[in-house]
């Protein structure tokens, strides 16, 4: 069948602006409510987490969520050998949630036969969608958690938008070819992958700019949010520059992958910031970017936008300047690697000290919730829990690869605080526990109950909150509980009473403010 | 256990909202929301809209907060918009020729006035400026002359130019100089995520539509015995999310009241199904419910084009507009007598160059058109000092600004919205007026 149906230069949309722009402000602005939200409030607020809970501690940063087999594991091996393993993906087994991944047969295709097979508006669709079905069920069950976060962070840091238009044929090979290669890599890598990236070359247009006009969306965006950033120290010229030396910088339209095109690239001296070239001939165009994403991705503006960006995904919201620079530092000492800024960040005594700081954003929530309940997932219903968990992302407003901007999502607490999606989080809490989930299948909640059951309403309370909040929780919260059972703390709790109220039970645990934290 | 996963008429218990609106992949940035599933054994149908409807009348429904001034309806147009197609320089020769693929030309304008021409696609309005509710200010903007998305929203957002750090909003800071009663719905956003120009010490509210805010339950019981224990969950929490949950569950009350409600559309409405539409349609309703609506905030992104623009009858600014046009036209008279006591104010973080690019397309510019409407508004006239398109008047080849953009909102809070300290909305800037608003009668 296939001609080989080629990329369509008609439509080259650009990423339109935000679908959350003031969310985008969000990100660093401190909004709103929370001027007026850290107002002291009466009573016993949220308790530290325990002692022993440098392990859960861990793994709520380090993964999407604990599970008891994982807080077990952890628990066994150490916190260090924990970290070693994560920073090591490719030695962990990952079969199982390959075997699910199955369910997304593009996901092994290459671009040009993604066009072939999928190439109608709703093909497109179908597309994109197991894109996204595959990021949030690798969220969910690989082993290799913090690849995963991190193919999160760097995807959402170089983001790129599937358009209606080529970008969506182009973002699984982005995936594939361009993030998971180097997300634990050199951070100067990734740059220049990122400009050899055709997802990124089609969303902002470069594959289309050309001398004497050049487009500066590239140019722009990566001097502004994907390095040395708008306080850098570049000027207009600068962009313009830039904009000049990435010309050529192209995609091949029939195999939809990297092509430097001569014919497009702009010759002559060029200048950007500290650094310059000569430019002299055409052909030399893509050693040229090369060399421009190198200056920039060792200047110290990066070095300290890479380190920031780093601090606020694993230790806080606001992260001390002082961790912020040393994490910098060491970017710089070691040759830009993304590993050594993060051992760094977890060995410092702020990450130590950061428990519960981090608001749970949609997408680790959801990945929480569902990993925190053992659920699994239904192979033979195809892409039915995927896009039953897709739907809720979407409702909270983090649907993996759909933020319009090139900046990503925030990583910041205000920036996710609607009363809809603080509704909507209640009522994810409420389906997953009550077990209305198409596609995957949540065990029956008395599974989350020792055997025998426990035969006192306290009892009840306590251990569902163990199951799942890993940690205590205040007495009055605890009251809150035990008044929804509707019984006193020692009463005995009759069977169908139990039954009615053990999957609610479980959904407010799940919608606590314990959980809503990591 | 039911899967239905259809959206039903027991799906929007009390609600006369059609499905139509519900959000689509709409190139003006539609996000997918989530359709209610029916759980085992809930109670829909006429027994839950006389529940909804018990629960409404709890809490005081219809009763009209005394608030200071007009409802404020501000919509931001995210990623730039091009003023100079939405309002036409009819009789700048520099328009045309800069632009020969994408003009709009004179003879396919609405006439506005001798030297400019509404783009075809915002004909609805020109009732609205015919009626001289709606003005336009031409060549506005902010003085910081950045191209940058983030800066200038961020700026404009915080009404404080250049200053993109920071708590608080125009808006958020404007609600803590007027007086608006207690009731929860002094800053609203329609959408799903908190607008920075309402932040400020005053809890904001956002959903996308009145019907969607409620959580399911097996019982009414369950339901009471749920929400309590979750408001209980909250207390004594020192965390953002505790007191998003009170707002969360305080609103749900009132909107669950507000949705068991019939509503019918005014007449010569008809709201397309777009993102904008539904949240246009949303906004007339919580207007009209008379339950202190303050403020209320919409963004309506999908206008950063810098390729593909197309031409006045088709591609993406035309449907860009075409949404804005219909929607704006609608909602305006959909709230019929509610006209009198409601101002919008319409802006961009920037306008588009005047020049076309090599992709068809516009890149980012410096001055914008704004739009102001509201039944005390001194409409039907382009305000500000037009400063031309020749190249001396140009600012990096971008139609400059000559209206500060903080001027004509801070008319607006002054004359229509009670404002009684715009230097603290506005701080280290003294607004002019250009007299686009009438004052409030006391």
């Amino acid at each position: 069948m296939s001609e080989g149906r080629t990329l369509s230069r008609r439509r080259f949309l650009q990423a339109t602006a935000a679908a959350s722009g003031a969310a985008a402000v969000g990100r660093t602005v401190p909004a709103a409510a929370s001027d007026a939200l850290t107002l002291p409030i009466a009573g016993a607020s949220l308790p530290l987490l325990t002692s022993d809970d440098t392990v859960l501690h861990v793994v709520n940063r380090l993964t999407f969520g604990p599970t008891p087999e994982l807080m077990d594991h952890v628990r066994t091996v150490g916190v260090a050998a924990f970290v070693d393993e994560q920073m090591n993906p490719g030695a962990l087994d990952d079969s199982a949630c390959d075997e699910i991944l199955e369910v997304f047969p593009a996901l092994k295709l290459t671009s040009q036969e993604q066009v072939a097979q999928y190439g109608t508006q709703s093909g497109g669709d179908n597309l994109v969608n197991q894109l996204r079905g595959a990021r949030v069920v690798r969220a969910v069950w690989s082993k290799r958690q913090l690849q995963e976060m991190l193919v999160d962070l760097w995807g959402n840091h170089f983001n790129t938008f599937p358009s209606s238009g080529n970008t969506r044929y182009l973002k699984i090979h982005e995936d594939r070819a361009v993030l998971r290669p180097h997300v634990l890599g050199r951070f100067r890598d990734l740059l220049v992958a990122q400009l050899h990236n055709p997802a990124m070359l089609a969303y902002l247009d470069n594959m289309m700019s050309s001398t004497p006009k050049p487009n500066e969306n590239l140019a722009r965006e990566m001097l502004e949010l994907h390095t040395v950033g708008s306080d850098g120290g570049y000027s207009e010229a600068d962009v313009a520059a830039a904009a000049k030396v990435l010309t050529g910088m192209s995609v091949d339209f029939t195999t939809c992958l990297f092509r430097y095109k001569p014919e497009l690239h702009h010759v002559g001296a060029v200048k950007v910031m500290g650094w310059s070239h000569a430019n002299a001939t055409a052909a030399g165009g893509e050693q040229v970017a090369n060399s421009l994403a190198a200056y920039l991705a060792t200047h110290p503006a990066t070095a300290k936008r890479v380190a920031w960006k780093l601090c606020v995904r694993f230790v806080s919201d606001t992260p001390s300047t002082t961790l912020v620079s040393s994490a910098a530092q060491v970017y710089l000492d070691n040759d830009t690697s993304i590993a050594a800024v993060l051992r760094h960040i977890l060995g410092s005594q702020e990450f130590a000290a950061s428990k519960g700081a981090k608001l749970r954003r949609p997408m680790e929530l959801v990945a929480a919730h569902v990993r925190n309940l053992r659920t699994t997932y239904e192979v033979e219903r195809g892409l039915t829990g995927a896009n039953e968990l897709l739907r809720y992302l979407g409702a909270l407003g983090q649907l993996p690869s759909n933020w319009w901007l090139p900046d990503g999502y925030p990583d910041t607490t205000e920036a996710w605080l609607s009363s809809y999606a603080v509704l909507t989080r209640w009522e994810f809490a409420q389906q997953l526990s009550v077990r209305d989930m198409p596609g995957v299948a949540v065990p029956p909640p008395s599974e989350l109950m020792p055997f025998p059951r426990p035969q006192t309403a306290g009892a009840m309370v306590d251990e569902m909150v163990e199951r799942l909040a890993y940690q205590p929780i205040s007495t009055a919260h605890r009251d809150a509980l035990l008044r929804y059972v509707g019984l006193a703390e020692g009463d005995p709790v009759p069977d169908a009473h139990y039954s009615w109220q053990l999957p609610q039970l479980a959904a407010l645990v799940l919608s606590s403010p314990y959980l809503q934290h990591r | 256990m039911t899967n239905d996963t259809t959206i039903t008429a027991v799906d929007v218990v009390g609600d006369e909202e059609p499905t139509a609106y519900e959000d689509c992949h709409c190139d003006d940035g539609g996000r997918v929301l989530s359709r209610r599933k029916v759980m085992a054994g809930a109670a829909v149908g006429a027994a839950a809209t006389a529940a909804h409807l018990a629960l409404g009348t709890r809490v005081a429904l219809g009763a009209t907060e005394a608030t200071s001034g007009d409802v404020l309806v501000s919509i931001f147009l995210k990623g730039g918009v091009d003023g100079l197609s939405a309002v036409v320089p009819v009789t700048e020769s520099a328009y045309f020729s800069a632009r020969p693929n994408l003009k709009v030309a004179a003879s396919q304008v609405v006439p506005l006035d001798g030297r400019f021409g509404l783009h075809p696609k915002l004909a609805p309005l020109s009732d609205a400026w015919l009626r001289g509710d709606l003005a336009l200010v031409h060549a506005a903007g902010s003085p910081d002359a950045s191209r940058s998305h983030f800066d200038m929203v961020a700026g404009l957002e915080r009404g404080i130019p250049g200053d993109k750090w920071g708590g608080t909003g125009w808006i958020g800071r404007h609600l803590e100089t007027v007086s608006g009663g207690a009731t929860k719905f002094r800053a609203v956003s329609i959408g799903d995520y908190v607008q920075v120009r309402l932040a400020g010490s005053t809890p904001i509210l956002a959903t996308p539509s009145i019907s969607q805010f409620r959580l399911f339950s097996r019982t009414e019981k369950e339901r009471t015995t749920v929400e309590r224990a979750l408001d209980e969950l909250y207390q004594g929490v020192d965390r953002p999310i505790a007191v998003q949950a009170g707002t969360t569950l305080e609103a749900m009350r009132i909107l669950s009241g507000i949705a068991a409600q019939p509503y019918t559309p005014g007449a010569g409405v008809a709201y397309t199904g777009t993102t904008f539409g539904s949240r246009m349609y949303q906004v007339a309703k919580l207007v009209k419910a008379g339950v202190g609506v303050q403020s209320v905030a919409v963004d309506y992104d999908g206008w950063d084009i810098h390729a593909s623009f197309g031409t006045p009858t088709n591609g993406r600014m035309a449907t860009a507009l075409e949404s804005l046009g219909a929607n704006l036209a609608s909602f305006w008279n959909d709230l019929g007598e509610h006209r009198e006591r409601v101002t919008v104010v319409l802006m961009s973080e920037f306008g588009r160059r005047l020049a076309e690019n090599g992709t068809g397309g516009l890149d980012h510019g410096r001055g914008q058109c704004m739009f102001v409407l509201g039944g005390g508004i001194n409409g039907g006239r382009v305000y500000g000092t037009w400063p031309g398109l020749s190249p001396l008047s140009l600012d990096r080849g971008d139609l400059a600004v000559t209206t500060d953009y903080r001027d004509v909102l801070a008319e607006v809070l002054v004359r229509r919205c009670g404002s009684t300290d715009i230097g603290k909305v506005f701080p280290g800037h003294t607004p002019s007026f250009l007299g686009l608003a009438q004052a409030q009668s006391a």
